[in-house]
């Protein structure tokens, strides 16, 4: 079984995710706790992780159905995005975003996020 | 305490409302911030029953972010108070909490950097999260302004803070 396929999904209340694998992720829902790191954080690592022990070139994550999130949230987006750039050589990898453009936070977030990490990120938008 | 009335859309009353008066849908204090995390959804499914789609999401974006930094940076033991309320032209979202007189100077050194350029604020702050630098409180204004499409003002009463959002509806 692939590291990715083992990660332990969190448990939040309006919010999920899902694994397939070999190399996709989806979110859905909404992310509106306060301090969602606290139940996040370390799902977002455990997927970094996995992807690096996997030897994966490229990790695709679904956030179409992922409507809202508040600005805490957008930061575990951030992290993610910080380890990949700063990943070694043989550890790195890239996310590839797929987003909704009619969702405004996913507009405007993803696409400065791609701005600061090109090498770490795609975005697939519809 | 909570008040608001869901069966009253303010679309219903605009001829009511001048551009100075304010009705007030929703006024919540906690003198307890841990209830607050339950009032996020009860805002978006009271906005989205009241307001257009558009203003629904604004009104979302800056009650979340508003009331989470008043969670963070308010002072213990001291209430915080939400207000939702439309004039005849605008939609105000407003969170008032205690705090101290030198994170007032830098809310409202903030809010000029912000309103200024929201979008370059946007990135900057983006790039600070990315490089550890940070500020927590400052990504939830930027995206009020930047996404929402929102003013933000601040007034101090005592050893309070409110800060409010405001957009067309």
């Amino acid at each position: 079984m692939s590291a990715l396929a083992a990660v332990g999904l969190p448990r939040l209340d309006n919010f999920s995710a899902q694994i397939t694998p070999p190399a996709t992720v989806q979110f859905v829902g909404v992310i509106a706790i306060p301090d969602p790191g606290r139940v996040l954080s370390t799902f977002f690592a455990a997927l970094h992780r996995s992807v690096t022990s996997d030897g994966l070139a490229e990790i695709s994550v679904d956030v179409r159905h992922l409507t809202f999130v508040n600005s805490s949230a957008i930061r575990l987006f951030v992290d993610w995005a910080t380890w990949v750039r700063n990943a070694s050589p043989a550890e790195s990898y890239v996310i590839r975003f797929r987003t909704d453009r009619r969702i405004t936070w996913q507009r405007t977030s993803f696409s400065v996020l791609q701005s600061l990490a090109p090498k770490a990120i795609i975005i697939d938008s519809e | 305490m909570l008040r608001a009335n869901p069966f009253q859309s303010p679309g219903n009353s605009l001829t009511a409302l001048t551009n100075r008066e304010v009705r007030t849908l929703v006024r919540v204090a906690w003198e307890n911030s841990e209830n607050a995390e339950y009032f996020y959804g009860f805002v978006s499914g009271y906005a989205k029953s009241v307001f257009t789609m558009g203003a629904a999401d604004r009104v979302i974006l800056a009650s979340q972010e508003l009331l989470e930094n008043a969670l963070l940076y308010s002072l213990m033991s001291k209430e915080i108070t939400y207000e939702l309320g439309v004039t005849a032209t605008e939609v105000r979202v407003s969170v008032r909490n205690a705090t101290i007189s030198s994170r007032v100077e830098m809310l409202r050194a903030h809010l000029i950097r912000i309103q200024e350029n929201p979008e370059r604020t946007y990135t900057t702050e983006l790039e600070r999260s990315m490089s550890g630098a940070g500020r927590r409180a400052m990504l939830g204004l930027v995206r009020i302004c930047h996404e929402a499409n929102m003013v933000l003002s601040a007034s101090v009463d005592g050893g309070n803070v409110t800060v409010m959002a405001t957009c067309r509806r």
